[in-house]
């Protein structure tokens, strides 16, 4: 049985002015949207008189190939502070994960003593930056002599409200009956909670995730307050104290600097983004 | 004011795959018709174009005289009710069933959230309209609940806004889409005879949707059963349940299902029933007939003394019994080839039997011949094999 | 971009569903471990920091006394942490306007195409994943009074060219450009969450009911339904262009003329440069005490309008 009207001509009639005028203006407004990106990568590959010349061009007159890359990777060490950036975010979220995930299912399922006022806190931590608990943090760190570590650098974001806030949301529609059927079976609550419902709950996990990596690689503040060791320099504070000197100079080997730095997270964002979205719309951060 | 619909030939695809082939229905004015079917056969679909909410590639759809197709819903003199309702939940029910009201006479600017009331002239068309919208709520006895919101109400209630909504368009078509689905057992009851005086009361065509065929066959003078993307057989709910033209349409009406048994004919062997060789004779062209019978039609041998003359025999082990009240529901198999078989008897009946000493797990079954219905193998209804027979007797023939 | 911002108690605990009583000891158990992070890198700091803004402590400074109110006299009689004030106020009338709108906008025209939606999506969501100081550096350039792109483009166009950073005048709405363009995407994502939320059936009622031009669908059923949604982007944009720091700090350093001096800015000077710590923590409690009220203000404005699902 063949269709009259073929498939491609009915694809074809939906060609119409209206969808075209989207597509159009999204397609505009994304170029712009992304021109910064394109700008950053098309002057790593600059050379410093171009950069300057003051004329507008789309593409490299002059090719220098790898160059600025090699002097930014010379001029700071770009890679140390990546892998810094991975250890402390890495750190971060498997604490968060760890102690969100089950304080968040307390409060969704389950009345307890004080559960009220837990969640209450949760609340009013939602409401306070990090930059509140900063000074009191920072004296701590120093009093204790940990300053210019890794734990400095992670301590502040141990604990995420938004976490718990988020897992609690989302585990509070997860089917009683399931959680009744491992009962049965003979689970023990912790056993529910970390391998079946955690299973269960990925595109939450995965959001939050993508959240959390993207908020704590990018924070300048904490990592300013507590860091002066090179060698401990998270991406944000060492391109920074890098592009201080550099303003003037060298724009290239900049542009350089800030595309190695900003590439790992979009790359790990265009391979999570199907969870990524699914999860924020499941969940229903509302 | 009531007007006819018509459907033309209507082709849909979704995607490659062909959901409605070549549907043409005629709806009279003022008519109540009930699309019924299976899920997914097509019959919101049907019902969404003629709404006008969803396209279709071929065919033409008329409302009285005018030819709708290319129009879009807003211009279509129909009402919608959806199965959920699809009440605006940030409004009032006043606003809800206000709102086609809104649409249609006030002019954009004068349905500005705050400035809209100063346009000339709009004064006077909302008081209109809320003079209009207090006359219908009352229709519907929702007078005390016009400053609720939906989620303040309960499932009935809201079925009543949505359908006041509708209403208050005084449209010339009616459309339902399962709206009685998402209620209760017994508030479904109450709603169908609402919706019955409803269509006595404004006359106008109603098109209901439903893949309950209880609620079709007790609600509509017509009824059109759709499957597959097709219309298999339109016409009374009497006609559906005595004369069904398909094999589909016969085990879609009626609860429980038409008994149906496949009855080969072999030259060599005669014809068998579900593989148990038959003793009557019977002439069949193809080599597969399906003989279907009601519940009802069958009746147990053991029981009547008396030998029914043209009857088939058949015989089949008991499972389980339903008690209905007066009469009980047997669930039996086919001893030979293990088919179902569902038998309705009356209570008393079956008390006798027990009484006399003969009931036992293997029961002998017997269907009138005059009472069975004959398809092919494709499942279109043929005249009854039995009739091609031989001539018989005047004792034996069917009256 | 950082932590996200939540709705009221009331909103939260709307959802009552049937809960088990648990034994004490188990649930908090399970609660324990936040419970001991938040009070050892929340709560107690949070004391702290208040108690320190009654102090006149200095860091390395061996005498500290109580000062009292002091602190907050001063501070808030300092016409510095007015303009300071004044300059992060302004900045975020300026971001959230901006990128809600446009969160909103580009949802709504990304939702309405039938293909490439994801990849729109993951478009205009990149922004946000990268980081700030980074792009800042490249925005610099772009907005660079002499050899940025965006000036030669002005001068094509004849018009004349800006002092992006230069200007006073013009430095705020060049950092709210950065803003926007940060926060546009985030919102996006969360606009499309909404309006995925919104039932089909709804657009399917109001076509029949006449609403059937995209501006009337617009304002008689997504805008209604949105409702939530556009209290929780806004609440939460306004905290974060409140929160702003990264592109101060590494663009203008609060120049030029202290035209771009931010609230956190001012603190992290004032705590971490100045080391004047009493100082700071009061100023600390009085930038906790706006984000509060803004939180608080915007919510109770808007959330008897808004929850009525």
């Amino acid at each position: 049985m063949t269709p009259q009207t073929g498939y491609g001509a009915r694809l074809l009639s939906q060609l119409t002015l209206s969808s075209c005028l989207r597509h159009g203006t999204l397609l505009v407004l994304a170029l712009i949207m992304l021109f910064p990106f394109y700008w950053m990568i098309v002057t790593a590959f600059r050379p410093a008189q171009e950069v300057f010349s003051g004329s507008f061009n789309w593409l490299p007159q002059q090719f220098v190939g790898w160059d600025n890359f090699r002097t930014a990777l010379a001029d700071a060490p770009l890679l140390r502070y990546m892998l810094n950036g991975a250890i402390v975010c890495a750190g971060v979220l498997l604490v968060q994960l760890a102690t969100a995930i089950p304080c968040g299912w307390a409060l969704a399922r389950y009345r307890f003593r004080g559960d009220r006022i837990l969640f209450g806190a949760v609340l009013l931590g939602l409401c306070i930056p990090i930059q509140v608990p900063a000074i009191p943090l920072f004296l701590g760190l120093a009093a204790t002599d940990l300053l210019n570590t890794y734990f400095a650098l992670m301590v502040p974001f141990f604990l995420s409200v938004f976490a718990i806030f988020l897992f609690r949301q989302s585990f509070k529609i997860f089917p009683e009956d399931i959680v009744q059927a491992a009962r049965l079976d003979g689970l023990s609550e912790m056993a529910i909670l970390w391998q079946i419902v955690v299973p269960a709950s990925k595109p939450a996990i995965a959001a939050f995730s993508v959240f959390s990596v993207t908020s704590h690689w990018n924070d300048l503040y904490w990592p300013l307050i507590v860091i002066t060791n090179a060698e401990l320099m998270t991406p944000p504070l060492g391109l920074a104290s890098f592009a201080d000197p550099e303003i003037g100079a060298n724009f290239g080997a900049l542009m350089a600097s800030a595309t190695i730095v900003t590439l790992p997270l979009m790359i790990l964002y265009l391979f999570i983004q199907r969870h990524f979205i699914q999860g924020v719309t499941n969940t229903g951060v509302r | 004011m009531a007007a006819s619909v018509r459907l033309e030939k209507v082709e849909k695809y979704y995607g490659t795959k062909r959901t409605l082939a070549e549907v043409s229905l005629d709806i009279a004015a003022g008519e109540f018709l009930t699309l019924v079917g299976p899920s997914g056969c097509g019959k919101s679909t049907l019902l969404r174009i003629v709404a006008g909410l969803t396209s279709h590639e071929k065919g033409r759809v008329y409302i009285g005289d005018r030819d709708v197709t290319q129009f879009p819903a807003r211009d279509r003199p129909v009402s919608m009710v959806f199965q959920s309702y699809a009440l605006y939940p940030h409004m009032t029910v006043a606003q809800n069933i206000a709102t086609p009201l809104r649409m249609k006479r006030l002019p954009a600017p004068a349905r500005w959230p705050l400035l809209g009331r100063f346009w000339p002239g709009s004064r006077k068309l909302r008081q209109q309209i809320d003079h209009e919208v207090t006359a219908v709520a009352a229709q519907v006895q929702l007078e005390n609940l016009l400053d609720s919101r939906p989620s303040q109400l309960s499932g009935g209630q809201r079925q009543r806004v949505a359908v006041a909504r509708a209403m208050v368009k005084q449209p010339d078509v009616f459309l339902m889409d399962e709206p009685l689905s998402n209620l209760d057992a017994r508030l479904r009851v109450h709603m169908r005879s609402e919706i019955a005086a409803l269509h006595q009361r404004t006359g106008a065509t109603f098109i209901y949707v439903t893949h309950d065929q209880v609620e079709a066959m007790t609600l509509s003078s017509r009824v059109a059963v759709v499957m597959d993307g097709a219309i298999v057989q339109v016409g009374s709910p009497r006609d559906l349940y005595e004369d069904p033209q398909d094999i589909r349409v016969a085990r879609f009406i009626g609860s429980p299902e038409m008994n149906l048994l496949a009855i080969t004919a072999d030259a060599q062997h005669g014809a068998s029933l579900a593989g148990e060789p038959i003793d009557r004779p019977l002439a069949i062209t193809d080599a597969v007939v399906h003989m279907g019978f009601r519940p009802e039609s069958v009746s147990i041998a053991d029981l009547s003394s008396r030998h029914m003359p043209n009857a088939i025999r058949f015989s089949a082990t008991f499972e389980r019994m339903e008690v209905l009240g007066h009469d009980a529901l047997l669930f039996c198999r086919h001893l030979h080839s293990g088919e179902p078989l569902v038998a309705r008897a009356p209570v008393a009946d079956i008390d006798r039997l027990r009484t006399r000493g003969n009931w036992s797990d293997k029961l002998t079954l017997q269907v009138n011949l005059a009472q069975t219905f004959w398809f092919d193998a494709q499942g279109s209804r043929i005249a009854p094999a039995y009739a091609s027979c031989e001539v018989l007797p005047i004792h034996k023939r069917v009256s | 971009m950082t932590n996200c911002h939540a709705l009221p108690a009331q909103q939260a605990e709307r959802v009552t569903e049937k809960k088990r009583r648990w034994p004490d000891s188990m649930a908090w158990w399970f609660a324990m471990p936040a419970t001991f992070l938040m009070l050892s890198t929340m709560l107690l700091p949070v004391i702290i920091v208040m108690l320190l803004s009654f102090t006149n402590y200095e860091l390395g400074m061996p005498d500290t006394g109580f000062v009292g109110i002091d602190n907050y006299v001063s501070v808030l009689g300092d016409a510095k942490f007015w303009h300071v004030l004044r300059n992060t106020v302004v900045y975020t009338l300026l971001v959230v306007p901006g990128s809600v709108i446009g969160g909103l906008f580009l949802a709504v025209l990304v939702q309405s195409v039938g293909k490439g939606r994801r990849i729109y999506q993951c478009l205009f969501f990149l922004p946000v994943t990268a980081t700030l100081v980074a792009m800042a550096t490249v925005w610099k350039y772009l907005l660079h009074g002499q050899i940025g792109p965006i000036n030669q483009l002005l001068h094509a166009l004849g018009l004349p060219q800006m002092e992006f950073f230069g200007d006073p005048g013009l430095v705020l709405i060049s950092l709210a450009i950065i803003g926007i363009w940060q926060l546009a995407g985030f919102n996006m994502v969360l606009f499309i969450a909404g309006l995925v939320a919104i039932p089909e059936d709804l657009y399917d009622a109001a076509r029949v009911d006449g609403a059937d031009r995209p501006w009337d669908r617009f304002f008689t059923v997504t805008l209604p339904l949105l409702g939530p949604t556009m209290l929780f982007v806004i609440v939460t944009s306004s905290i974060t262009a409140f929160k702003v720091f990264d592109t101060v700090a590494v663009l203008t350093r609060g120049g030029p003329q202290a035209a771009s001096e931010v609230i956190l800015y001012q603190i992290y000077l004032e705590g971490f440069q100045y080391l004047r710590t009493g100082s700071a923590a009061a100023m600390t409690v009085l930038f906790l005490a706006c984000i509060l009220v803004l939180s608080w203000l915007q919510t109770r404005l808007t959330e008897k309008k808004v929850h009525y699902l």
